[in-house]
């Protein structure tokens, strides 16, 4: 049997989605990136919101990158429409350690006003 | 019966105890619970039990408990027993309905967020091993929720949260109004007689039909015979129950539809448990019937009592297209007025009904035509002298797609569990006034037509990404064979086949899904599932 934390037993038992259900093993907490982009997408979900966003290279090719983010009831003041389509982010983070385009979300700042500053882990 | 979070120094504090819960209690009178449970929990004068009278939970609550005692405290019941005493404890030392009903996702197990319920901190005490519905379902004094969380801390190795206290104390106290008021009602409903049910299965569609409820051998016991038909393609299902009503309204019991031992897990014939809150004066019913590896299939359903008068119970399609002519409307209920004429359907301004394509007492088709600038929202059906609210949207275009459920997970299996899988839908929606997404006035528009497919976007080392599972044209996830032993974070993406976006590009919409292993340990500790059924329909033997 494996062991693993208690949120996602919760899943399983209660059937009740609340809060994050994994650490940040897949990210490279060794290294920060920066990226700026437009928001494609937000998902203000259990058991993690995920901002997808557009991101231009240096020669205009767009690339499309997920950020992964604590979950909703620790996002304080946050609703489904804090990231909405269009919204220029700047984001920072632990990338994926398998190079995708995929990252853990620490600080965002967003041109609508939203602003997630300095959040770790879950 | 509580003894298990007795801790040794709380024993010697016991005369200061009774007299701190000598002010507020309720006394138990069962002489089954007085024997069974007094040894560990001794009465006082008034009657008085221990812990027992300065708490209130609902069936789950106290099934739970009873379940804590059987296993820690080598509590010696027949099944019989644990059910008369559950039943007691539900009835006297219970939740009002009102006081249930905001936690009954929990008796539901439906996958439920509770996002803005509680604080940050009060979560992550409680909720991160299970759902807050679940301390919700209890009702304690200060000074028992203080002990509670201190025993529960001490047992579960995790610091005692002062927050978490004054939070339970200050949601879930002892004596309320609602408990006050509820706890001077008598009786049970009687709920024999004939029902009108409509339900909802995901990946399946509405359904509709009739339930007979005939009395069982004891108040507050039925047996239940229900037909439900699909709206969608007419198909029929007879389900057979027996089920008891706690505390007046609390229906639990379970259901058989004939499944074949070999039948598919979602089977819609599956045996299920029955969870539904039966409104106080007894004329509507809401729950769901489920079954599966983590209760993950379901009946959402509806009732109501049939009354002498027509009942309109399903509207389909539940929307309309501004601007279109002479589309097919049906309607489904009971007692409806033969022969029907146009004038007696009614759905609002810009709604006119062309012509009656066919009337029977159960159904009606009509033709209706749909004003170019008809207002958008939804609006009342009305057929005959009944009402329908907010039963068909209109709409000029579907502005997103919505999985549901956005959040969900499904299991591998093992040699002891099967694998726990997840139906998906996807919801077309419009915009409402506001002109934004995903805000509280948008339309629900009902499913629209999409091609499925997947995307792992988050596993430990990005290394096993092919081994979770697939996603079957329907939207039905089936989870791989093989358990990889990781846990995996996915999309489930709907691209809606005839809706597109500004740009012209089909509609997309996402689920997210977690596929996770099959059993669980926490801190030691295993989850014990197979007692449900023992305490439930255990014969009459130790």
């Amino acid at each position: 049997m494996r062991k693993i934390n208690g949120a996602l037993l919760a899943l399983l038992a209660t059937a009740a989605l609340a809060i994050a259900h994994h650490g940040l093993a897949a990210f490279d907490q060794t290294k920060k990136i920066t990226l700026k982009g437009v928001v494609t997408e937000f998902h203000f979900v259990n058991p993690h919101c995920v901002v997808e966003f557009d991101v231009k290279d240096d020669k205009g090719h767009v690339e499309k990158w997920q950020g992964q983010m604590t979950s909703p009831a620790h996002l304080k003041g946050w609703t489904a429409t804090s990231l909405e389509e269009g919204n220029v982010v700047t984001v920072i983070g632990y990338p994926a350690k398998s190079g995708a385009k995929y990252m853990w979300i620490t600080t965002l700042s967003s041109s609508n006003g939203t602003e997630l500053k300095s959040f770790k882990g879950d | 019966m509580l003894a298990a979070r007795t801790v040794v120094p709380l024993i010697l504090a016991l005369p200061l105890l009774a007299q701190a819960q000598a002010a507020a209690g309720i006394p138990v009178t069962d002489p089954l619970v007085l024997a069974k449970c007094g040894t560990c929990h001794p009465a006082d004068g008034r009657g008085n039990m221990q812990y027992i009278s300065s708490e209130r939970a609902t069936p789950e609550g106290w099934e739970d408990a009873l379940k804590r005692m059987i296993r820690t405290s080598r509590v010696t019941l027949t099944p019989p027993e644990a059910r008369a005493i559950v039943r007691y404890l539900s009835a006297q030392h219970g939740l009002a309905p009102d006081e249930a009903k905001p936690v009954m996702y929990y008796a539901e197990r439906r996958i439920h967020d509770e996002t803005g319920v509680a604080s940050e901190k009060v979560l992550d005490t409680c909720a991160k091993c299970h759902s807050l519905g679940r301390a919700l379902s209890w009702r304690r004094t200060p000074d028992d929720w203080k002990e509670f969380v201190a025993a529960h801390a001490a047992r579960y190795r995790l610091p005692a949260n002062p927050e978490a206290i004054a939070y339970l104390s200050r949601s879930a106290p002892l004596e309320t109004p609602e408990w006050a008021a509820w706890s001077t009602h008598t009786g049970q409903p009687e709920l024999t007689g004939r029902w009108l049910v409509t339900a909802h299965v995901l990946g399946h569609g509405k359904f509709y039909g009739e339930m007979e409820v005939k009395p069982g051998g004891t108040d507050g016991e039925y047996f239940t015979r229900v037909v439900l038909k699909s709206v969608d393609d007419g198909s029929a299902l007879l389900r057979s129950g027996h089920i008891m009503v706690y505390a007046g309204y609390a229906w639990r019991g379970r259901s058989q539809g004939g499944a074949t031992p070999n039948a598919p897990s979602d089977d819609l014939k599956s045996e299920a448990r029955e969870a539904m809150w039966v409104s106080p004066d007894g004329s509507e019913a809401e729950g769901r019937w489920f079954w599966g590896q983590y209760q993950e299939f379901g009946f959402d359903v509806k009732m109501q009592r049939a009354s002498s008068g027509p009942t309109v119970l399903v509207v389909n399609p539940p929307s309309l297209k501004a601007g279109s002519q002479s589309a097919r409307i049906r309607l489904i209920g009971d007692r409806f007025p033969v022969p029907a004429t146009a004038a007696d359907l009614v759905i609002g301004p810009g709604v006119s009904v062309r012509r009656i394509v066919s009337s029977t007492s159960r159904e009606l088709v009509a033709e209706v035509d749909v004003a170019a600038d008809a207002a958008l929202g939804k609006r009342d059906v009305r057929f005959g002298s009944a009402t329908f609210k907010n039963a068909v949207a209109i709409y000029d275009r579907v502005d997103y797609v919505k999985v549901t459920p956005e959040s969900s997970m499904a299991a591998f299996g093992d040699q002891t569990y099967p694998r726990g899988y997840q139906q998906y839908e996807a919801i077309g929606y419009q915009r409402g006034p506001d002109g934004r997404s995903h805000t509280a006035d948008d339309v629900e528009l009902g499913p629209v037509d999409a091609t499925w497919s997947m995307e792992v976007f988050y596993d430990v080392d990005g290394s096993k990404r092919d081994s979770v599972g697939k996603v079957s044209p329907t939207g039905f996830f089936t989870p791989a064979a093989k358990n990889p032993n990781i846990n995996s974070d996915v999309w489930v993406i709907a691209t809606a086949n005839n809706d597109k976006n500004k740009d012209g590009k089909p509609l997309v919409g996402k689920g997210y899904l977690v596929v996770t292993v099959p059993t669980y340990s926490f801190n030691g500790l295993k989850y014990v599932r197979e007692l449900d059924r023992w305490i439930q329909e255990g014969s009459d033997t130790r």
